[in-house]
């Protein structure tokens, strides 16, 4: 019996830290948005978007999001009474989609849409 | 939350920010660079349709997130007394964050 590394383990881990990570965003997200009040501070704060570190991380956030939500598609594809037998092909697949759709995602962020 | 509410809870706003966040990307990124503008933002948010959803967007994601959080501290914590505080200081922080946002989106 080996428990390191399978699919569902990663799975699990990769779940649990990208979830923490995600809710932590949520103070920054909320934070940038509380500059709505004024014009100006607004403009200031969005202006960093266009700083190539910010944009770096916005496509590392990207990831973290499409990651969590291919996982979670997974489990509640698995809650719904998809069998068992398919947990394995299941995973592949929500690791292809959801790396297909963070890279094509990332691209208009790096291509500099805004 | 506790039990088989708190599990449905977690999937049903799952479910909602998967939809939620691929309509907030195609609309927030994808649409030009116009979109995150002050005034695009305050225009869409005049709208009371985007309103109620940026409301119970924002309440889904408060929930999942702390739900989440909250089933780490159950899986890890021991102490009850630890666990009791963790708890409250969860609930103070999601309410505060709700809180905030709302009076955000009430521009």
């Amino acid at each position: 019996m080996r428990y390191a590394l399978q699919t569902g383990s990663v799975a699990w881990l990769i779940h649990r830290i990208t979830g923490v990570l995600l809710t932590l965003y949520l103070f920054v997200h909320l934070y940038v948005l509380s500059h709505l009040k004024d014009p100006a501070a607004y403009m200031a704060i969005t202006s960093l978007m266009k700083h190539p570190l910010v944009r770096l991380s916005e496509v590392g956030l990207l990831a973290l999001v499409v990651a969590h939500a291919a996982n979670g598609t997974r489990l509640v594809l698995l809650d719904l009474g998809v069998p068992t037998a398919f947990q394995k092909k299941l995973f592949w697949a929500a690791v292809i989609i959801g790396g297909l759709l963070s890279v094509f995602g990332a691209v208009p962020f790096i291509g500099g849409a805004h | 939350m506790k039990g088989v509410w708190g599990w449905l809870f977690q999937r049903i706003t799952g479910v909602f920010l998967v939809a939620g966040l691929a309509l907030h990307f195609i609309i927030m990124h994808y649409s030009g660079p116009e979109q995150i503008s002050h005034e695009v933002v305050m225009r869409r948010l005049s709208n009371p349709f985007w309103k109620t959803f940026d409301t119970v967007f924002l309440i889904s994601a408060i929930y999942h997130g702390f739900n989440g959080m909250w089933g780490i501290a159950v899986e890890y914590v021991r102490g009850p007394l630890l666990l009791r505080a963790l708890q409250f200081f969860l609930f103070v922080t999601a309410a505060l964050l709700a809180g905030v946002g709302i009076y955000i989106i009430s521009v």
